[in-house]
């Protein structure tokens, strides 16, 4: 796998916070990677100390093959970034915004400018203050895409778009980077707005990396699982580390299989289940899957 | 390059309107000094509540900082470089990049056009084309002082407010804590007897290569102060790094206060060639001058020290001296030996004229030193001041406690002096007593606007007359007189004066001067005391301007053998214009 985002053991620390601890984190190159967690899980300072925003406590990033610490013009050429924290140049209109972007960046690219511009209805001549929320991530957007950088960098995109707008805007992301080969980082605390649009997945709670791995491996691995025990039957006292949010109604149990083997088949289950009666096995939507991983570390804790 | 350009552009169109101010206000102050004369009428310096020229161009000057603290703070901190969300941090622009074109901006936008409308106020007041272009270095380390000071400040707060706050604590709040703690040191170290000579360095600030190395010293560490935190701030963005550097800056500057003069400002003495060799200069002091006063010490008065002191005054006299120059004792490092051969105490004083700025009174009540340099100006003519003909001067010459004094006044003692002279050279210009009499020399001139004689028969007469000065802090400390002058009677006359001035810098003329341009207003009074002044001794006067300039200065050695104390007169004396 050729990484092109990289962090090694990241820390970064405030005051007696600990925001990021150890984290990981490969993204490969060409994928589009969601960055899930929820809020103050530690998204946003992890895309700071990749940006070289903010410098990491101890720990290392590599951002296309450079030390995130020594990121200069050429690297940030080659980056789109939005987040909805970036201060905007709200004393300029789109039209300025795009004048005063285009020199710094030989790749830009005046067809997709204006293809951008038709997209998100943006109008030229309005001051970006006079824009409502949703007008001002499109301006940032445009401000970010329109120089057809290897990696785009989203912190949470979609806060302020509403629903038809972020529709629109995923298909039209998942049409470029089909096209372009682009790497995204898409971070977000919302499963629902990154659903259709990620192959990766990373989940971060608390600072820390609980999980990293493609979409479809995940997908493959996790089952939503109900078995029917036989009347007067009990649960083994411990339950196989990989099943996950665990609850029993009457005869009925309900969890969900981490480590799911499609060539297994059951068989797994009915082994840690003696008396099993019935099962039922169902894949699981990345939204599922996601809440069962949330719920599953805030009942660890 | 391009895109420094273009980032200096967008800066440019951001900021176009206060821009646009500023140099509306740079314009306004340029105006307000060139056209003084003409805006200023006669009447408007007669009348107690005139429209005033001088604090209207005070109200611009602050204007103008105000102005240049927004404009600099917007500069800075739209783009800025603390916090994580500046648009410019994810984009390709280098932090040095950055910082050049924030730097070009200020050049291009503020240091230049300051500079041209400076030069071209210069050019249009009469100053030669020598003397501005040798004001040109002077105008750029003030505003650079103050562009920079400003970016350092923006550059490590977040807003114009706390910009403003973080100014206020370092430049007003250390300096205060500065002086309180100096203040209480002071009230402790100053608070017992006499000094030990070997304490005090003689380190003269004259003869020049610098105005007043405090203020260029001072000036200096926080101008290197402020490159630096907003060099770092900009290249590391380690805010908090930039923030200690600032305030060990500050304090490097409080610290660095009084110890500048050694550094900067004691050359080697006779640097000019018509300052005496001390070789050929004879000294004395006049023991029939020597007379005891009790010192007005501010420790004794509060009660703060009980033991009350004894001065010891003196006239010293130095012969011969070149003409044109006067000579003022500035230190005197003096010791009384007791017959055993036994110091009995120590002293050393410092003439305020000499050593402060404000030291130079104006001619109304001349203190003793300044009196002393204008009679040796106008040499075998009697200066008269307001209080009568000035007398002869006496300088301080010891200082001992009054239980010391009493211990030993009856027995002779041995006085010895270092005494360093500050040597001055007066030049006198001469002006007919009427209306449109001028002078002019190289940059400077004088345009008497109109003589009232209406008062004369009551010994009154006024001058209203127009100054145009220049100078700069390397050409040393100046000083300009009027004085009217009877040649026949051998009488001169000091005025007071009144009036509107103008200076440039307007806020910091005091410490770094420029072009001064001044409406006096002279009013001649007969003195209370003394020869009578009526419309006859106006008939024959002139006007006389006196401009006095420090040269350098010499050291000579005096000794009185048997002082003995109690032979001495002790007295408060207050004769008109003696003893400052």
């Amino acid at each position: 796998m050729n990484a092109i985002i990289e962090t090694h053991e990241l820390t970064r620390r405030f005051g007696k916070t600990m925001a990021v601890h150890n984290l990981s984190l490969q993204v490969p190159e060409g994928s589009v990677f969601a960055f899930l967690g929820p809020n103050g899980a530690g998204k946003t300072t992890v895309i700071k100390m990749l940006m070289n925003m903010i410098r990491p406590t101890s720990g290392s990033a590599r951002m296309l093959g450079t030390d995130s610490l020594r990121l200069g013009p050429a690297e940030l050429a080659r980056i789109g970034y939005v987040s909805e924290n970036q201060q905007m140049l709200e004393w300029m209109t789109v039209q300025q915004l795009i004048d005063f972007c285009r020199p710094m960046y030989s790749t830009w690219d005046p067809d997709l400018c204006r293809q951008l511009i038709r997209q998100f209805e943006l109008p030229l001549n309005r001051k970006i203050k006079t824009f409502s929320r949703g007008m001002k991530v499109k301006a940032s957007l445009l401000s970010s895409l329109s120089y057809r950088p290897e990696l785009v960098i989203l912190d949470e995109p979609f806060t302020g778009l509403d629903a038809l707008v972020r529709d629109e805007f995923i298909r039209g992301l998942l049409e470029l980077s089909g096209r372009s080969q682009w790497t995204i980082l898409v971070a977000s605390h919302d499963i629902d707005e990154v659903e259709r649009l990620a192959d990766w997945v990373g989940v971060i709670d608390k600072g820390e990396k609980r999980l990293a791995e493609p979409t479809a491996s995940l997908q493959a691995r996790f089952r939503q699982c109900e078995a029917t025990l036989e009347p007067g039957r009990e649960l083994p006292e411990t339950l196989p580390d990989s099943w996950l949010v665990a609850e029993r109604a009457g005869q009925v149990v309900r969890f969900v299989e981490s480590r799911y083997r499609e060539d297994a088949g059951d068989q797994s289950i009915r082994s840690a289940l003696p008396g099993l009666k019935d099962l039922a096995v169902r894949p699981m939507s990345l939204k599922a899957i996601f809440l069962a991983l949330a719920r599953t570390y805030r009942l660890y804790e | 390059m391009n895109l420094t350009l273009h980032l200096v552009g967008s800066d440019l169109r951001y900021l176009r309107h206060y821009l646009g101010l500023w140099l509306g206000l740079v314009i306004l102050q340029a105006v307000l000094v060139g056209y003084a004369p003409q805006l200023s009428p006669v009447s408007t310096v007669e009348r107690a509540h005139a429209f005033s020229l001088s604090s209207f161009a005070w109200l611009v000057a602050v204007l103008k900082i105000c102005l240049l603290s927004v404009i600099v703070a917007q500069l800075v901190q739209k783009d800025s470089t603390i916090g994580s969300t500046a648009f410019w941090l994810s984009r390709p622009i280098s932090r040095a990049r950055l910082l050049l074109g924030k730097v070009l901006f200020l050049v291009a936008a503020i240091i230049l056009p300051w500079l041209l409308v400076e030069v071209g106020l210069l050019f249009l007041t009469g100053v030669t084309p020598h003397d501005t272009l040798r004001s040109v270095p002077q105008v750029v380390f003030l505003t650079l002082l103050a562009v920079a000071t400003l970016m350092m400040l923006a550059a490590v707060t977040t807003s114009l407010a706390r910009m403003i706050f973080a100014g206020g604590v370092a430049m007003l709040g250390l300096p205060l804590l500065w002086l309180f703690v100096w203040s209480a040191w002071s009230l402790f170290r100053f608070g017992t007897g006499t000094f030990a000579r070997d304490d005090i360095r003689v380190a003269l600030p004259v003869p020049p290569p610098i105005f007043d190395p405090v203020y260029v010293g001072i000036a200096l560490v926080l101008l290197v102060t402020a490159v630096a935190v907003a060099g770092h701030q900009y290249l590391t963005r380690k805010t908090t790094g930039s923030r200690v550097m600032l305030l060990a800056g500050v304090c490097l500057v409080l610290l660095s206060m009084g110890r500048w003069d050694g550094v900067l400002g004691t050359t080697s003495p006779g640097l000019d060639k018509e300052i005496p060799d001390p070789a050929q200069v004879e000294v004395r002091i006049e023991e029939e001058s020597l007379l005891f006063g009790t010192s007005r010490d501010p420790m004794v008065l509060l009660g703060l020290d009980r033991d009350k002191k004894m001065l010891l005054k003196g006239s010293i006299v130095p012969s011969p001296l070149p003409p044109d120059v006067a000579v003022v004792p500035a230190q005197i490092s003096a010791r009384l030996v007791l017959p055993s051969g036994n110091p009995l105490a120590d002293h050393v004083s410092r003439s305020n004229y000499a050593f402060n700025s404000s030291g130079r009174s104006g001619p109304l009540h001349l203190n003793g030193d300044s009196a002393a340099v204008l009679r040796q100006a106008l040499r075998g003519t009697t200066l008269l001041s307001n209080d009568g003909p000035a007398g002869p001067h006496r300088s301080e010459l010891f200082a001992l406690g009054k239980d010391l004094h009493d211990r030993h006044r009856g027995i002779g003692m041995v006085y010895s002096a270092q005494v360093d002279f500050l040597v001055l050279r007066n030049a006198i210009s001469l002006l007919r007593l009427e209306k449109g009499a001028r002078y002019r020399r190289g940059s400077n001139r004088v345009e008497i606007v109109s003589v009232d004689t209406s008062g004369r028969f009551l010994g009154h007469l006024i001058v209203h007359l127009d100054e145009f000065s220049h100078r700069l802090m390397q050409d040393g400390r100046r000083q300009i007189t009027y004085l009217l002058i009877n040649r026949s009677r051998r009488q001169a006359l000091a005025g007071w004066d009144r009036g509107d001035s103008l200076t440039v810098p307007p806020l910091m003329s005091s410490f770094f001067p420029m072009l001064q341009v001044r409406r006096l207003r002279l009013r001649f009074s007969p003195p209370r005391s003394g020869p009578s002044i009526g419309p006859d001794w106006y008939d024959g006067a002139e006007l006389i301007r006196v401009d006095t300039r420090d040269l350098g200065w010499f050291s000579k050695s005096v000794r009185l053998e048997d002082l003995v104390m109690e032979r001495i007169a002790q007295s408060s004396p207050k004769p008109a214009g003696a003893d400052g």
